[in-house]
């Protein structure tokens, strides 16, 4: 099957609904992300931010509601599509008892990336772990964890990146890092999802800012045409309510 | 031989294989305990039956297969709990990689751990129970019986992975899907350990691998379903 890359949208999520046992985390959640945009989504704990992540990225399955990735459906071509997605979640995904660089390397064997040797220096320096790309992952620190994590989703050029509050754990000039490679993939047409729980960051970075709120998006924004205190106001607005459905 | 190494690493079974093994030569975690483990059992049965030439036909077999069984139950818990750290399961499967490439690349690893450690156990057990150290009928038994423990208990593995109490989980859902190919393993031995006839040996062969083969595809199927949440 092939992949329609040339698709202007990236991602599109159509009535999403996940529940827990009772609890409805999501309810009928609508988004969809054009390539070279940034959305980034605000909520409340347990508003379904993680869920949502997770089930774009097949790790979850989804009670209700389609995801398509450039056109696609992810339940048709779950391969293809996977090749699309980079995702920093808030565990780093890595093998402890190995090295950043044998990490680095094994993850991108399994997406048969070439000249790999070339791509993880190009990536590891970037992010600024290539002095400690020898050391043991169990023995780094969460930020050097977090780091390699982040250059384990780049190094495939995603065309999706889907980033699970990936400022936590960095130091200042990290967060800044993450800045400019989320402006560089903005501008090499990558489109981004972006969970976060700083309001700051979600303006600053986002082309659009979605909050989810009972399970779907209560409000959404373009960045551009809004006051950081109104988007301020609105988070506390949903926050402040139940954001889960008991079913 | 780089061109080798090269196809094995870039296989993405073969590459989960070899980054298991990788994992294994630096920590030796899982070999090491696996081995003291079976080691034991063999040891506490000796004590425990105190084997003759009369008896010895009727007990080593049980006792060899009962101590790959429960040291592979160690094993199966250990190779998955690598995964389980920092969650790297989820890194694997977010890669472009089929479920299938990644059960088999997982079976691959255990069989050969479980390998190493027989081949290592097996003198041992064969000095202490005064049998044949090296009988060659026991061979393609022990190749094809831990086929099928290591398909089994992959699947069981990943599906115990996901529960809080795995190390209970793990055997309760394992040793009773096994005792086919336990049962044919053992009687497959006793000739081989013995010294009795190959024909006697060559009769379960087919059995123990029609169900590898049965085992292999189920489990490879149901892997898909057990591995996702």
């Amino acid at each position: 099957m092939q992949i329609e890359q040339q698709n202007k949208t990236s991602l599109e999520v159509s009535g999403l609904t996940k529940s827990f046992g009772r609890i409805r985390v999501l309810n009928g959640l609508n988004l969809g992300i054009d390539s070279g945009e940034v959305l980034s989504v605000l909520g409340s704990n347990g508003s379904g931010k993680t869920t949502l992540i997770n089930i774009i990225s097949m790790l979850t399955k989804t009670d209700q509601g389609t995801v398509h990735v450039h056109g696609n459906s992810i339940d048709k071509c779950p391969n293809q599509i996977r090749s699309y997605l980079g995702v920093v979640a808030h565990s780093p995904m890595l093998y402890s008892g190995m090295s950043g660089l044998e990490n680095l390397t094994f993850f991108g064997r399994m997406f048969r990336i070439d000249s790999l040797t070339e791509r993880i220096s190009e990536t590891a320096d970037k992010l600024g772990v290539s002095g400690i790309l020898d050391q043991k992952v169990g023995n780094m620190s969460h930020g050097m964890q977090k780091r390699i994590a982040i250059a384990r989703a780049l190094l495939h050029s995603p065309k999706l990146l889907l980033m699970d509050e990936p400022e936590s754990g960095l130091d200042q000039s990290a967060v800044a890092l993450l800045r400019e490679i989320i402006k560089d993939l903005k501008n090499s047409k990558c489109a981004v999802l972006l969970v976060t729980h700083s309001i700051d960051q979600a303006v600053k970075l986002g082309d659009r800012v979605a909050i989810l709120s009972k399970g779907k998006v209560g409000y959404e924004q373009v960045t551009k045409s809004v006051d950081i205190s109104e988007i301020r106001e609105k988070y506390f607005k949903y926050s402040d309510q139940f954001t889960r459905v008991q079913t | 031989m780089n061109l080798i190494i090269n196809w094995v690493k870039l296989n993405p079974c073969l590459a989960i294989f070899w980054k298991d093994v990788m994992y294994e030569i630096r920590s030796r975690d899982t070999l090491v305990s696996v081995l003291v483990f079976s080691l034991l059992v063999i040891v506490v049965f000796n004590f425990g039956i105190s084997p003759n030439p009369k008896n010895v036909a009727l007990f080593a077999p049980g006792i060899l297969w009962i101590a790959f069984i429960f040291g592979g139950v160690l094993g199966f818990t250990r190779t998955f709990a690598i995964e389980k750290e920092n969650n790297a399961l989820n890194g694997l499967l977010l890669t472009p990689v089929s479920r299938d490439a990644i059960y088999f690349g997982k079976v691959l690893s255990t069989f050969t751990f479980m390998l190493v450690v027989e081949i290592i156990t097996f003198p041992i057990f064969a000095v202490i129970y005064n049998l044949p150290i090296f009988p060659p009928e026991f061979i393609p038994i022990a190749l094809l019986s831990t086929l099928g423990i290591s398909a089994v208990g992959t699947l069981f593995a990943a599906m115990a992975m996901k529960t809080k109490a795995r190390e209970v989980m793990l055997p309760l859902l394992f040793l009773p899907v096994i005792v086919p190919v336990l049962v044919a393993s053992i009687e497959a031995s006793t000739p081989a350990l013995v010294g009795g006839p190959w024909s006697d040996v060559s009769m379960w062969l087919p059995i123990i691998a029609a169900f590898d083969v049965v085992f292999l595809i189920v489990c490879s199927i149901g892997f898909g379903y057990v591995i996702q949440d």
